[in-house]
């Protein structure tokens, strides 16, 4: 026994050897792979005498992208010419990214830009008001001036938090101001003569519903998808808008001057939606299992949709020459199925809208200077935009008009996400299907939209749920249970309304609406509306 | 007249259990092979028509997606390969040093040290000091490395090794001291070569979850050289739900929509990814019953 214990001493020793040389592998060969650190100190001391390039880290969501090596070398001889940087851009996993982003949030580590929004747990204003961006009001103003301006100024209320602006708004070639309404398949609108240039309501669109029920076997006359929920998830359709989350009780109409939060599911409007839903459920104008069904596209692929949702602006009535380039969503290129689209409400900018999209700079970048600089930079270098966006000309896409490529396949692909990078206003090329003289005379339309169009009452409030998060949680399980029942039609709402609205109030839905009254009359008395 | 009837008795309830398990193989087959005949049919044909076993329009679209596409699969399979070999070899190796330890009596704080690592099952810091610890403290954030590290050690292996291992006589242990033989060399040519069971039977939890690990790869790896095969597969499904789930948030979301992949080829991936590891079972199987009961009976 005696020697052995001897030589437990230098059994320890060998496996905190072993251990120290596994970890010893991963640093010793940090300095290669990950220069940024050791660069970042060495350009701040000598940044006056050889102006080093700076590396800017920016994460954005994305499905993988191919060739970004290759594209990314050359985005960054332009932005090294420019502004003497260097851009990593890294990509991440749509279904990761909030998670991901949180998690570098709270462990305080450093990024210089970053995408963000205010949906799908993206948490822009929960993060803004945490300090975990950069204040940004005085670096736009000074770095980046057209980004600025580009933006009308009642947009940018939009992102503010406590009148600072945390994010710089990606200002989308689809513009701000939206509308809701439908599209519907156009074979059978002329099949069915159905007037739908004059539809205005869900309930106008029964005759062509049942009309397709009746003569088209295999077809489903409406898609209800609990993703895009027909209510819940369109205030704007009902003359409201919401207040935070879509769903939570708590709605306000958009031509309240006083803005009185009320529950919106205790209005007429859900009443007559109810009923609606309910006769076209029970008349098989709607798929049995639609509360359930999460993955649409399969429907939509499968050209099995007569009519669907949809947030057409300009629709065919404001621009009928549209029509020769407006197809059913996601039914097959090569088909050519065909839709006409008509919106029931007039634009609107919802409240949530301007934060859709926006690039932040994150609170402990060590150059923020240079990262507003780089939101410029994309925001107005179209070369540089472009080819992030698209690809080497040539190599990746062969132009064919002024603003118009075909995409070579199977070569660099960045799935369409030049959204979350920065703002395609005006800067877009478009694919060879598209009339781009249509195209420009809508975005004419849409810009023109963004300057007129109404804003939402509440435009630049800011919900904070802190204090009754218990009871949006209760409810958020209320609604998981019964709205998507009750809006597909699939159940009575004689039997199950009052169910519900009981269950909501237990749940505590009139505490958050109370709490959404009282934040927003002092967001009032503090801004002066 | 007794015999017969044992013998029917034999054959009626020998054709009961039989049958449950061909009801229950079946079970597990058949979803495998609808992702296969998925996997083999032509998108268009899996819309309009439906899903069958055996493909309506049979069509290599689905893999030649998965190769040639954005996702480069070939290299994810290399990483893959490189960390779940290594990684399971080096988990062997740590896991059966450290159990054989705390499995010898000689070793004064064996208990304590036992201790430390059972702890561990029931409590741990939580994602985000886990987190900090991997990206701020050791630097592992991108590397080959922390997909390897991650695994190292797993308590309940450390525990069900070292039951096995005090289940191996001392006297043999003792003999070979006696002999003149040092401690490694002990534990490397008589105690290992006597845990085979053991041994296969860890080796194959680990390989199969190192294979599995996709979460490791989406908090800490940027570089998408460095991408594993289960994370790409994890991103082909779950991008699809995430972005329907936000798609009027905006409309540039529909168009990202309709660039990921379709069906076929998410299954196609599937079947590339359950590709390798499943042989794994077979060759191992042979030690896999023997080394569970052992490591289990005689805690």
């Amino acid at each position: 026994m005696q020697p052995f214990k001897k030589r437990i001493p230098s059994v320890i020793a060998g496996l905190l050897v072993l251990s120290l040389t596994i970890v010893g592998c991963g640093t010793s060969s940090e300095p290669e792979k990950n220069p940024k650190v050791a660069e970042n100190q060495t350009t701040k001391e000598s940044e006056k005498k050889t102006e080093e390039p700076v590396e800017l880290t920016f994460y954005i969501a994305n499905s993988p992208v191919k060739d970004m090596d290759r594209i990314l070398e050359a985005a960054n001889k332009i932005i090294k010419e420019k502004i003497n940087a260097t851009l990593k851009l890294v990509v991440t996993d749509w279904s990761a990214y909030p998670q991901k982003m949180n998690l570098m949030i709270s462990s305080g580590e450093s990024f210089d830009l970053a995408f963000s929004g205010s949906f799908g747990e993206l948490n822009y204003f929960q993060n803004a008001s945490k300090g975990a961006y950069l204040d940004i009001t005085d670096l736009l103003d000074k770095y980046a001036p057209v980004s600025k301006s580009r933006v009308p100024e009642s947009i940018w209320q939009g992102v503010k938090v406590n009148g600072k602006i945390y994010g710089s708004i990606n200002y989308q070639v689809w513009g701000m101001a939206g509308a809701k309404g439908v599209q519907l398949r156009k074979d059978f609108v002329d099949k069915y003569h159905f007037d739908w240039k004059s539809a205005k309501t869900w309930n106008d669109l029964t005759p062509f519903l049942d009309a397709v029920k009746k003569g088209e076997p295999g077809i489903i006359p409406w898609e209800y998808s609990n993703q895009a929920d027909n209510f819940a998830d369109m205030p704007i359709l009902y003359g409201m808008d919401s207040v935070g989350d879509n769903k939570i009780p708590g709605w306000i109409r958009v031509n309240d001057k006083d803005i009185k939060v009320f529950n919106q599911y205790e209005t007429q409007e859900y009443k007559d939606y109810l009923k609606t839903f309910r006769n076209w459920y029970v008349n098989g104008y709607i798929k049995k299992d639609a509360a359930t069904m999460k993955d649409y596209l399969p429907d939509r692929k499968a050209k099995r949709i007569a009519a669907l949702y949809a947030n057409p602006y300009p629709d065919l009535v404001d621009m009928p020459e549209l029509g020769v380039q407006s197809f059913m969503s996601h039914a097959p290129a090569e088909d050519k199925v065909y839709s006409v689209s008509k919106r029931f409400t007039e634009p609107f900018i919802p409240a949530n809208s301007p934060s859709t999209a926006v690039v932040v700079v994150g609170a402990n970048s060590k150059h923020p200077e240079k990262a507003v600089e780089l939101i410029e930079l994309l925001n107005t270098d179209d070369a540089l935009f472009h080819l992030i966006a698209f690809g080497e000309e040539g190599k990746d896409y062969k132009k064919i008009g002024d603003k118009q490529i075909e995409m070579i396949k199977d070569m660099y692909n960045f799935n369409w996400s030049e959204w979350e990078i920065g703002q395609s206003y005006g800067r877009m090329l478009w694919d060879q299907n598209a009339n781009v003289e249509t195209q420009e005379k809508m975005l004419k339309m849409i810009y023109e939209a963004d300057k007129t169009a109404t804003v939402s009452p509440v435009m630049g409030f800011v919900f904070n749920s802190e204090t009754v998060k218990t009871q949006i949680a209760n409810v958020d399980a209320t609604l998981k249970e019964y709205l998507y029942t009750l809006d597909s039609g699939s159940v009575d709402p004689d039997k199950y309304y009052a169910e519900f609205l009981d269950k909501l109030k237990k749940a505590g839905a009139d505490d958050i609406i109370a709490e959404k009254q009282k934040q927003i009359d002092e967001w009032r008395a503090a801004n002066g509306k | 007249m007794r015999t017969l009837k044992l013998k029917r008795e034999g054959v009626f309830s020998k054709l009961l259990i039989n049958l449950m398990f061909i009801v229950y193989s079946a079970m597990c087959l058949i979803p495998v092979l609808l992702v296969l005949s998925i996997s083999l049919t032509n998108e268009k044909s899996l819309l309009t028509e439906g899903y069958h076993l055996i493909p309506k329009e049979f069509s290599l679209i689905g893999y030649q997606y998965a190769f040639s596409g954005t996702t480069s699969i070939l290299n994810a399979y290399k990483i893959t390969i490189l960390v779940t070999a290594v990684g399971s070899i080096l988990h062997l190796l740590v896991t059966s040093m450290m159990s054989y330890a705390i499995s010898r009596n000689e070793v004064r704080y064996r208990n304590q040290v036992a201790f430390l690592v059972f702890f561990t099952i029931l409590f741990n810091g939580g994602l985000a000091p886990y987190y900090i610890l991997v990206t701020k403290y050791l630097h592992l954030k991108d590397s080959l490395l922390i997909l390897i590290i991650v695994l190292l050690v797993s308590p309940v292996h450390v525990l069900i090794m070292r039951n096995f291992f005090k289940a191996l006589p001392d006297s043999i242990i003792e003999s070979a001291r006696i002999d003149g033989s040092g401690e490694f060399m002990t534990f490397f040519r008589i105690v290992l070569p006597l845990s085979t069971p053991v041994l296969a039977t860890i080796g194959l939890f680990i390989s199969i979850a190192y294979w599995n690990d996709w979460f490791t790869s989406a908090l800490f790896i940027e570089n998408n050289k460095l991408y594993t095969l289960q994370y790409l597969l994890q991103s082909l499904m779950t991008n699809i739900q995430y972005l329907m789930s936000n798609e009027q948030a905006s409309k540039a979301i529909e168009k990202s929509i309709g660039m990921l992949p379709g069906e076929s080829a998410r299954m196609a991936a599937t079947m590339l990814s359950i590709g390798p590891i499943i042989l794994m079972y077979p060759v191992l199987q042979r030690y896999f019953v023997k080394g569970l009961t052992l490591g289990a009976v005689k805690a």
